[in-house]
Formats: structure tokens, sequence, C-alpha cells
């Protein structure tokens, strides 16, 4: 139901899975996976990947949008998120009784929209006899748009021909929409999906903001660490978007109008600048067939936008101290290059190997030695993989364990890997470790409908999925130090934390 | 999938599948997508594999599937046990338990080895306990130990898997590592208003104390001890408790072999008395919890539900789509997308494998329509149990259902579990052949009856967690409002900061203590007995069979000591004769540990004699006065080896010694220990008590009254003979 907008620190988890799982199986007997995806690039430039898998009369798919909170420019926060709860209000076709009717209207309430945001946007200077009177012609047409809707007709359609698992998520980095069908709703699949980008219809979009403001309220607003991570990300990004709330900041999503809307829309979508993976009971002519029929009426678009603002080094430590009724809470965050850099690799085994599972140094010292935190561990790619990010560490302290305290306890750890490496069996280890979550992570349908996406999108090719796991085991343990030295460097760090006042 | 039968359901999946563009509002027009829907072709066969089910002589059950899709073997063993078992005194003993299993692993698989060496093999052996969803009853009643491995690693991963199910160590220090966090956890649970949401409302509808919906607090943790865990591991992880799912890529005779080789030599145990489901007492509360930091309300409101054999189980299942579940149904419409009050809200009526589930409707919406909110969902669930749903959500719930049944066969490994759990809880083994048919059959006028039956507005417990001050009408307009206080209870043995020791306070501690031993008699007069024969009779309360009476007669002198005790249970003796000692009760004679001789002879001598001994070299703090009962004592803190302490209470006005207090670990698990002295009277010019009350956590534990006591005699040396 469109949840994980924000890519909150709830998805910490699903962004290190992904990464851990993209590693190549150097093993024999599993080599054909990597030949039996097809691959199928029609004329408008979409790419739809096909990995057929007949054992069940099902298929899933995933759709990746190449645009992000990160594409959005300040004012306009939040327009990725509010497009991707628009994807399931229907189209010209799906979700009205009389579409021409529907449009004039909408049409009326955008000019109306705008000259009263306008009005709004005057303050103490706005003319409140205006402002009433705008007020009123557009709830009259809202209203009136409202009884030729037919609601959530896309949602239905899909629940009523046989479709579970319907979502879709924002992130900094992409839009993303899946669901999965009995395969033999192939075409009815082909025909709602390339809808949604080839004719939608923004209804019901002012409804919908307030639908999002609750949303907001609820992962980031009224919740200690949703509150938290917002503040982190802004003290670590000076210039860059990353440094911007996914969900959009309340200003903007208050203020953002249906003609924004589109025109986010007309930049940033378009063939070009998506993909999609199917996996499952279909067959590539057929596949084939529909994608031509339907997919092919998407588009080319503009392609990929550039986002202008690099990230300038950063000159010093960043501290932003929360003071907050909940208990201590702390992210640590330092500067490292994007996913498809060469020190990739070698950057994700150090945040393994430092925090990620019951045997990594941080969960060894911290959790079970000398037990100052609850819980602790890494992560890169935070909040997103495109662009140069954070690998960021998350540390929660034991009752009665100084925030500051167990903060020094994690450099001391970070100092170690610094001095004096890791150990070959360490790094024995994580490569077995990744060969073997590569393997397991090759059951599901949607699980590896998402991964192909990730590795065409973020690393350039979908190949890389299956080539990586070489890279992984060309590692050296002189790797992890050198970059463990380069980049957890103090000058390159930003922290946020909760300290505990009761009371506020 | 090596062996397969095949099953038909093309044509009947095919026909359901063309009434699917139906269902649009009838003014609505969508020529493409009828077109498309027209021409759906009939859904393929499912192939359904091949689930093989064992019983092993002693009463595991075995359910095994092969997949050779990959190289990867899973294992989920399902348990009747949880935190419903749990003593309410100990409530979040299972949690430990199930983290200590892993943590702690076994004498050949230490805890802190297994992370390595499992994580180094890309495989998972976990134990899955406590901490409940209201939606299912994992935790509550239902344990499960899972592992997952390559193919290539299976025997050692097995072997874990089985080791760490049968012989858990439970060793201490992984025990305290756990209750740390545990009670981390504890004082974090208020912090997000959505966890105090979910933990509250359960209360409202199974009772606060129910077993269903309680939850530990600090002194449940600080009452657990090891043996607890042992105990509840023993009596509760047997093979005829456990039902077994093995599946992945093996071959089922060749995997069955190494079940029966790992399990087969464990024998059943005949004791499992599962306890009674919750019962009801759900009144229709409306509670509201403040919440300062918020500006949304978390609304959660219900009351108890149904079971999986509930005879209106399909029925629901239709109403459940209808007006809660999904993009379809009525709450989404009208509280999501018309009246634009929240991101979430929903209403399921949860069919309990074990024990009945809530029917559980909720929303967060801002605080400023927080009644309003709740007003129109009452609305609606009301609307339900008045009128007939319309045919054409019938149609669409139904269809939903029916046309997404393929998925429930997508995982050979999830229609073995499912398998597994129909077993596990009794369900009816025929209810996926029949799913079809009975959602087929279901009428608006069923649907109507079944929510008359089992749903019931004016019933319906509401919980807000929220800013009451913000809201947009008083909650109480909805009627009488309990406020619910969710304040953490702090430990009731929580010790006191001590201050930084000065040369003050030490030397001012030492001079009090000195002042008690020569207000006693002095040392000297102490000094001077080095013989004691004493009767008493020691009570002890709060035992399972009410108070009972101990008769002791207690001769000690030097390195040897004699106690003979007569009990209830029968005549009891203890005998230390230097480096050796005895003990011997109704089932033979046992010999102590050097640590038990030790202790007993430094405790044979009367209590303060024994406090003055053991505190002579001792640094002593003086932390000030402090009054108890109305009577005004100096406090003296002694520090003892690693972080032990002892506090001594003196009466303010006679230096006499009127109190000890310590934390020690008792048969009932750690405690506060406070000794109260009194009936001081001579022995040989120096004072003894003759009255010692005993107290644990503030409660009488047990009291020790002198009848008889002389010092200086000499006994018998037959009196401490090896008992025979």
């Amino acid at each position: 139901m469109m949840r994980k907008a924000t890519a909150a620190w709830i998805r910490l988890g699903a962004v290190l899975s992904l990464l851990v799982l993209a590693a190549l199986p150097a093993w024999a007997g599993y080599e054909d996976i990597e030949n039996e995806v097809q691959e199928i690039v029609l004329d408008n430039g979409l790419k739809i990947l096909l990995l057929e898998r007949h054992e069940v009369p099902v298929f899933s798919f995933w759709t990746y949008v190449n645009v992000g909170g990160v594409d959005e420019t300040t004012g306009l926060t939040g327009l990725a998120h509010m497009f991707e709860h628009m994807a399931f209000k229907g189209n010209s076709e799906l979700g009205t009784t009389n579409f021409k009717k529907e449009k004039k209207i909408l049409d009326e309430m955008d000019l109306v929209y705008e000259e009263l945001r306008d009005e709004r946007w005057k303050g103490d200077k706005a003319d409140a006899d205006r402002l009433a009177e705008l007020e009123a012609e557009f709830e009259n047409l809202q209203d009136e748009a409202a009884a030729l809707v037919v609601p959530n007709a896309f949602g239905r359609m899909v629940e009523e021909n046989g479709g579970v698992g319907m979502n879709a998520g924002t992130s900094p980095d992409a839009t993303q929409y899946f669901y999965s069908m009995p395969s033999n709703q192939l075409e009815l699949w082909a025909l709602m999906e390339s809808d949604r980008f080839v004719r939608p219809v923004l209804r019901e979009f002012y409804k919908e903001r307030n639908v999002i403001i609750e949303e907001r309220r609820m992962r980031s607003e009224s919740n200690p660490q949703g509150r938290l991570f917002e503040e982190f990300l802004a003290t670590a990004f000076l210039g860059h978007s990353y440094g911007q709330p996914t969900i959009g900041h309340r200003s903007d999503i208050e203020a953002y109008s249906r003609l924004d809307a589109y025109e986010f829309y007309e930049k940033h979508y378009g063939a070009k600048n998506m993909m999609i993976a199917v996996v499952g009971d279909i067959y590539y002519d057929d596949l084939k067939k529909v994608a031509k029929k339907y997919f092919g009426r998407i588009e080319p678009g503009h392609g990929e936008q550039p986002i202008r603002t690099i990230e300038p080094e950063q000159l010093g430590e960043r501290r932003m101290v929360m003071k907050d009724p909940a208990q201590p809470f702390m992210f640590i965050g330092y500067h490292i290059p994007e996913s498809k850099h060469e020190d990739s690799n070698a950057l994700q085994a150090l945040a393994d190997i430092l925090g990620q599972g019951r045997s990594s140094r941080l969960s060894t010292t911290l959790i079970k030695d000398t037990q100052q935190a609850l819980w602790a561990g890494s992560f890169t790619g935070f909040p997103g993989e495109r662009f140069p990010n954070l690998m960021a560490l998350v540390a929660l302290p034991n009752q009665g364990i100084d925030p500051v305290e167990l903060e020094e306890a994690v450099y001391a750890e970070i100092d170690k890997i610094r001095e004096e490496g890791i150990t070959d069996a360490e790094l024995a280890g994580y490569k077995q470790r990744a060969r073997a979550q590569f393997i397991q992570g090759l059951e599901g349908n949607t699980g590896m409908a998402a991964q192909l996406c990730w590795a065409e999108m973020i690393l350039g090719d979908w190949r890389k999925l299956f080539s990586r796991l070489e890279e992984i085991d060309a590692i050296t343990v002189e790797d992890v130090k050198r970059v463990a030295n380069e980049y957890l460097v103090e000058k390159h760090r930003s922290v946020a934390m909760i300290v505990t006042e009761p009371g506020l | 999938m090596n062996k397969t039968m095949r099953i038909l359901f093309s044509t009947l999946l095919g026909i359901m599948l063309l009434a699917g563009g139906m269902a649009m509002e009838s003014q609505a027009k969508t020529p493409t997508y009828d077109k498309v829907l027209k021409k759906t072709p009939p859904l393929r066969d499912i192939q359904i594999p091949e689930v093989t089910r064992v019983e092993l002589d002693n009463g595991m059950i075995v359910y095994l599937v092969e997949d050779h899709d990959l190289p990867v073997v899973k294992m989920n063993a399902r348990m009747r046990f949880g935190s419903i078992y749990e003593p309410a005194s100990k409530v979040g003993l299972v949690g430990v338990m199930g983290a200590v299993m892993r943590t702690g692993g076994t004498e050949q698989y230490p805890g802190d080895d297994l992370d390595v060496m499992l994580e180094n093999m890309g495989a998972m052996v976990e134990v899955d306990v406590g901490g409940a969803s209201p939606l299912s009853n994992k935790g509550v009643s239902e344990a499960r130990m899972r592992m997952r491995c390559l193919t290539e690693n299976l025997d050692e991963v097995m072997d874990v898997f089985v080791d760490v199910m049968r012989n858990p160590a439970f060793p201490q220090e992984k025990i305290d590592l756990a209750l740390t966090q545990e009670k981390t956890a504890i004082s974090r649970r208020n912090d997000d208003a959505d966890t105090i949401a979910w933990r509250e409302v359960k209360k409202l509808y199974y009772g606060a104390d129910s077993p269903y919906a309680r939850h530990p607090e600090y002194d449940t943790f600080d009452a657990i001890t090891r043996g607890d865990l042992q105990g509840f591991h023993e009596y509760f992880v047997h093979p005829n408790n456990i039902v077994l799912t093995a599946g992945g890529d093996f071959d089922t005779q060749e995997m069955l072999g190494k079940i029966k080789d790992a399990f087969g030599d464990w024998s059943s145990v005949d004791t499992f008395f599962p306890p009674n489901p919750p019962v009801s007492d759900t009144k229709p509360t409306i509670a509201y919890i403040y919440k300062e930091d918020v500006n949304q309300s978390k609304i959660r409101m219900g009351h108890m539900g149904i079971m999986h054999d509930d005879e209106y189980f399909f029925p629901l299942r239709i109403l459940n789509e209808i007006l809660g579940g999904g993009f379809s149904s009525r709450l989404f419409s009208r509280v999501r997308s018309q009246e634009e009050l929240a991101y979430s809200v929903f209403a399921w009526m949860v069919a309990g494998d074990h024990h009945p589930g809530p029917f559980l409707v909720g929303t967060d919406t801002k605080s400023e329509s927080t009644v309003y909110a709740i007003e129109i969902i009452l609305e609606e669930i009301r609307k339900v149990t008045e009128e007939l749903v319309t045919e054409d959500e019938l149609a669409r719930a139904k269809n939903s259902l029916k046309n997404s049944f393929v998925f429930e066969f997508t995982s050979p490994y999830a229609i073995a579990g499912e398998k597994a759990a129909t077993e596990f809880w009794g369900k009816d083994p025929e209810y996926l052949d029949k799913f079809l048919s009975n959602v087929d059959a279901v009428t608006a006028e069923d649907v109507l009856e079944a929510a008359q039956a089992r749903i019931h507005p004016d019933e319906i417990a509401i919980l807000v967690v929220g800013r009451e001050e913000d809201f947009d009408k008083p909650l109480s307009t909805l009627g009488e409002v309990v406020e619910i206080d969710i304040t953490i209870p702090a430990p009731s043995n929580q010790d006191e900061e001590i201050p930084e020791p000065t040369d003050a306070s030490l030397a001012e501690g030492r001079l009090l203590l000195d002042a008690s031993l020569m207000e006693a008699g002095g040392r000297s007069s102490m000094d001077k007995l080095n013989s004691f024969d004493m009767s008493a009779d020691f009570v002890i309360q709060g035992g399972p069979m009410g108070a009972m009476t101990f008769k002791i007669r207690q001769r000690s002198e030097a390195d040897r000591l004699r106690v003979d005790m007569s009990t209830p249970f029968g005549d009891m003796l203890q005998v230390i004769n230097g480096d050796l000692g005895w003990m011997k009760n109704p089932m033979g004679v046992q010999s102590l540990t050097p640590e038990q001789i030790r202790e007993s002879l430094a405790d044979a001598v009367p209590d303060n004699i024994a406090i003055f001994r053991e505190t002579t070299g001792n640094e002593v703090q003086y932390l000030g006065m402090r009054e108890m009962d109305g009577v005004e004592y100096d406090l003296l803190y002694i520090y003892g080896e690693d972080d032990e302490w002892t506090k001594l209470y003196l009466d303010r006005s006679t230096h006499i010694l009127s109190a000890k207090e310590s934390r020690e670990i008792t048969d009932q698990g750690p405690a506060l220990v406070q000794v109260f002295f009194s009936d001081y009277k001579k022995l040989n010019g120096f004072m003894v008590p003759y009255v010692s009350r005993t107290l644990h956590n503030g409660e009488l534990f047990g009291e020790t009254t002198v009848k008889e006591i002389s010092a200086n005699g000499s006994f018998d040396d037959s009196l401490f003979e090896e008992p025979k």
C-alpha cells in the first residue's frame, strides 16, 4: 500500500541485504542462471529483463524508475513520492466514470489552485476575501471531481484478478513498483503497468497530499528515530540532495500542486529512464508481444537527469544532538563513494566485518563483551547508492551507558581496523558468506526481479549481479585496511544522537 | 520437485477469471480493460509437490519436501510452548530462554563459536520465541527453531541445530547478557507510540493480567534463574512436542535417515499440560495513554475474535476483505481515500490457531481528527452488522480470494510448512482442498449473519495513544474514559547510589562498627567464645505448603560442625570435620564441596559474631542516618570482594547491630536479602541476637528463634564422624 516512502532507517536492513546478496556464485552446477536471463529492448529505449521460471503459474515484476528524492529541488521535495502515490490512482480509462468531464474540472482546479497558492504565499498581504472565494471555489471543484472518481479502481483491478503483494516504494535513488500475478494475467498486467506511465491521471491529488502528511507524521514527526533520521541526513550533506527527506519537507508537501507533479513526471518519467524485470511463468515470445504493444506506448522521455550539486569535501566533524524524551540512539556517518566506484566492494566488506551479524567486530566487542551496546551495526549505501553516500553506523547504548562512551567505543573499533587491519580469517568468512547469501537470495520471484533491476541501474549492468562475486573474491585484507584509512576519518564524519531529556 | 502429483484447477480458475471485469461500477466504461479481461486464457495446471509425513517412534512428526532448484536446505521445528506458560512472577522467561539457547550454544558448540562458524558458512540457526504480534501465535503459544544452509554444509549445520535444540548449555554469562539487553528494551518500550499501542491494546481485549497480554518488567527479569531456563527447556522441548519441517535440496529417504539418527534416541515425555485458553473480559473501555511528543494519534480497537474452526470462518474471511483489508475495503476507501484522515487503516478478524485471535481495528490519524476518525470507523463497523454487503462487494472479495489462491502453492517448503501447521494445531486437513468451494458458497446473508454473531460494536475496546489537548473533541464524547499509566515500574530491588568514599566517611564507618562491637561486649569477650551449642526453630514462609518449621540443633567448634535438623520431609544431618563434609537426607549421603564447607563453618556462629568477624579487615563507609519504622539507624556500607557489598544498620542510640542487607543469589533467584536481629541476650558476656528475621525482596522469607544456646562446651569426637 505505497509504504516505505522515506526509505527510513528501517530500510537499513533492506539496503544491506540487497548489497550482500549481490555477489556472484563461483559455483559449478549453478552457472546457468545468468544465461537464462533474457533481454528485451523496445524502440523507445525501455529495457525489460525476463527470467523464466515455470514451476508455478505465477510471475512477479519489478518496475524501477530512475527517479527519487535525490532528483528534487528545494521547495519541491517529496514530489517523487507523491507521484508514486498517484500511480495507484488509475488512468484516463480506469478510475473514472467520465474522463472528459473529469479532465475539464481537474484543469480548472489547477488554475484555481495556482492562484490560491499565490494568494496564500502573500501572507499578511493576502486579500482575505479573494482567499475565501478561491478556497470555496477550489472545494467545490474538488467535490465535483470526486463525484466522478471510481475509488481505488487500480488496486481493485489488481486484487480482483489475483494480484498479491502490491506495493511501491520511493527512495532517494528510485521509485519502484511491484506485485505478483497469476501468469495467465500477463496481458492485463502489461496494460495496467504501462498505463501508469502512458496515460496517468493525477486524480484526488490534494486529498492524497493529506494522506501523505499523515504518512509523514507516522514515519518522521511522531517517531523519535524518524525525527533523528532527518536531522542526521541534513547534518551529513551540506549541498547534495541526499540531505533532503524523500517524503518531503512538511512545507513542500503542503504546497506542491498537480502541475508541479506533472512537470516532475514529464521531466523524469520516460522509457529511457526506467526498466522492468519479470521473473516467473512467462515465455519470452509472449512477453515480447505484450511489451511492444503496451510498454511500447511509453514516451522515450529525457533519460537520466543530471544532479548538478556535488557534495563538497567536508572540512571537519559535524555533530547534531537532539534532546528528546526517547532513549539514546545514534547515527554516525562517513562519506564514501557511489556503489559503482571501484572501492565499493572493499567498503562493503569493511561494513560487514565491522558491523553486520553476530560475529562482527561491533557485535563481539560492544554487544557481547563490554555490553555497552544494545545493538550496533554498520551499512554502506546510506541513504542511497547512485551518488557518493555514507557508511553509516547505528548504535543504541544499553541502559545506564552514556551514549558518548559508546560512541568512543565504536571509534576504538574503527581505529583498530585502521591500524591493524582485518584478519585473513575474517575476510575468508566474508567471502564465503557473500557466496552463500547470494545463492540463497536467488529464491523468490520478487526478490530476483528486484536484484536484477538493482544491478542494472545501480551497478550499470545486470550481469554484475552474477560477476560481482569474482570481484569480491579479489578483495585483499590490504584493500579493506586501505579503504578504512581513506574513508573512515574524523574529518569526514557526521554524528547525530538522541540525548534523553524527559518532559520536553 | 522430482515427484509431483497433478491437480487440475484450470477449468475452475478460468471460469472465475472471466468474471473479473464485471465488478466495476456500472457507469465506468473501461473498454480496453474489458477486452483484455475477456481473452484471459485459463491458468495452467498447478503442480503440487509431494510432501512426505513420518512419525518417529518417539512421537516427533516430520514433514519432508524435496526442492532442487537451489542447493539450499531449510528446517523448522514447531514446538508447543511460549510465553503463556511462564509463571506470572517470571514473565520474559521464554524470551530469555530462546535467546540464550542460541547465544549460549552447547557444551560442544559454545555460542560465540557458533556465531563465527555459522556466519562464515552463510548459514543460520535461530530460536524464535517471545515477542508476539497480535496476528500470530509465534512466541505466545508456539516456539520455533529454524535453520538454513547450503547443501554442502548440511551435516555440520544440522548437527548444530540438533545440539542447540536438545542440549543448550545456558551459561550464566549469556543469561546475564540477555537480561541486560531485555532490561534495556524495557527502558525503551515507551519511546515509540506504535509500540505502546500494540502492547497495550492486547490488555484491553485479553485482560491486563492475561498470559496472552502481559509483558515483562524489571522485577520479572530479576526473578529469572538459570535453573528456570533449564527446567523450562526440560519440560517443553521433547520429541512428542515437536513438528519438524524439512525442505530443499536432499533425497527424502536420505534426509529421513539423518533425522532419525539425530532424534531417534531422544525419549518422549508425558507431562505436558497446556493451559486454558484466554477468557474474554473485554469491557467496552475507552482507554487513553498520553504521549507528549506526537502530532498523530495511534488508535487501536478490538475485542476477542475467533478460532480457525469457527463456523463463520469463510463469511468472516470475506468480510475481512470487504471491511478492512486491502485497497478495495470500505475502511480504506472511507478513512483514507475519501476523508483523507490516515495513511494506514485496517480491520481484521484474526482466526487464531491456538486461542481466539482478536477482531482488531486501527488507524493513525492526526491529533486534530482523532475522535472523528473513531466515530466513522465505528459507523462502518456497525454498518456491516446491520446491512447486507452489496453483491458487487461480495463478488469482488470472492474473486480476489479465488484468483490469488494459486499463491498458496508458490514454494514447496511453504506447502510442507502449511501441512505441518495444520497438524500441529489440529486444523482441518482439507482446508485448501475445500477453499474454493467454501469461498464460492458464501452469500451476503451469510456475511451479515456472521458479522452479527461475531462482531459486537458496543463491546469494542478503544485505545488512543496521543495528546488529548490537540484532539478535535474530548475523548469522553465517546463514553467514559480510563487513562492508563504506562510509567515503567522501577525495579523493586534497585540499589541506591553509593557516594565515593572519603577518608572521613571511611574513618567514621570504622569507628561506628568498632563502637557496635564494643557495645555488644567487645572483641576480647567475642574472641573468648570458641564453641557453640544451639537449639533453634527455623520457620520458613511462603513455601508451596505454607509455613513450615524446621527444628535445628547446631554444634560447632573451630573447623568442626554438626547440624541436626528435623523437617516435615524427614530428618537431615550435616557434618563437617576439617576439609571433609557430608549432608545426609532421606535419599542418602552426599559430600559437600569445599565452598559449601567454608560457608557453613563461617555461618556456624551467632549472626552478629559472623558479621563482626568477616568485616574485620574490610573498608567500611558511613552513609549517614536512615529511618525505618520510626527508629533511627546509622548506615554502614561494607565493601566486599568483586562488587559484593553489605549494608549494616546500627541502632543510632545504642549502636546495637539491628539489620544487615545484601544482594544474593537465593533459591528463588537473585534477591535483596535483609536480616533483622532482635531479642539480644548475653552469652558469656557477649550480646547475641535470639531472633533473626530474613526478608527476600521485602517479603518475609523465614524466622529463626533460638531456644537454647551455650558456649565453650566440649563435644564428643563421634559427633563429627562421617554419617552412615
